[in-house]
């Protein structure tokens, strides 16, 4: 089961930053500090979003048409997500 | 269904607004002709005597241009990345709730005389009741506007609520304006 990538602190809410990473085939581990990706930054919603325009060929137009939504709100949202970024 | 009545600048696409606004505007203006109702003005609605079918439909597009133009050109203003196909699209299409006070007009009927009225006769009763859901009515369709120009323009705050009220007060001026002109 994957569980969803915490990205800030649940104590303090800062962000988080990835500091071990390993290897599934040979279990070999990596420690350090790690920033992470602005992409991750965002919720699994928007990350879903963000999958589905690149897919769609950046159009918002067909994007609109895929979440049954209107132009202006699609745009809307993108436009939060780029600020958020 | 709930969602897009409520919601409607959310679900709207551009061309379908387009479509709805047009059928709206000319309901509103064959209904308006029957019950003598003249929507002179992007929130105004007079009961009157002698409304031809030809004005009636000509004041739903005078109205619905003027509306789209100026929420357009006040939002550009405030450097919005509004599009007009879509504010013109939900704006014409939320003009249905006017269909509302059309309607009772229409089922009611009153005799008006104005210048009695303007005398300080006491308007009938059809017609004050005609006149508190006119009201009702176009509270809510400056909510709709409201909702819609939020959604459009993407603005926020104070920058939204000001060129809200720039763009109403400026569509009611230029949308009387040409109408007195031309009819």
């Amino acid at each position: 089961m994957s569980h969803r990538l915490p990205i800030t602190c649940p104590s303090c809410t800062s962000t988080l930053s990835v500091a071990e990473l390993s290897c599934d085939n040979c279990h070999t581990a990596i420690k350090g500090k790690y920033i992470l990706p602005e992409f991750l930054k965002l919720t699994t919603d928007e990350q879903d979003f963000i999958l589905n325009f690149v897919k769609e060929s950046g159009s918002l137009k067909n994007m609109a048409q895929r979440l049954g939504l209107s132009y202006p709100t699609v745009r809307n949202m993108l436009d939060d997500m780029i600020s958020k970024l | 269904m709930i969602k897009k009545i409520i919601y409607p600048q959310n679900y709207l696409t551009s061309n379908l607004g387009l479509i709805l606004g047009t059928i709206v505007a000319l309901v509103l203006g064959v209904f308006g002709y029957y019950a003598q109702t003249a929507l002179d003005g992007v929130l105004d609605l007079h009961q009157t005597k002698d409304l031809s079918i030809s004005n009636s439909m000509l004041l739903q597009f005078i109205n619905w241009l003027c509306i789209s133009l100026s929420f357009y050109a006040v939002a550009k203003g405030f450097g919005s990345k509004i599009r007009l196909i879509d504010i013109t699209g939900i704006l014409g299409t939320i003009k249905i709730w006017y269909l509302f006070p059309v309607l009772l007009g229409l089922i009611i009927h009153p005799t008006v005389d104005i210048a009695e009225i303007a005398k300080g006769a006491v308007p009938p009763g059809g017609l004050i009741l005609i006149g508190l859901v006119s009201a009702l009515f176009s509270i809510i369709y400056i909510v709709y506007a409201f909702m819609a120009f939020k959604v459009n323009s993407h603005l926020k705050d104070g920058k939204l609520v000001l060129a809200f009220i720039l763009g109403l007060v400026l569509a009611e001026i230029v949308s009387k304006f040409i109408i007195h002109s031309l009819i």
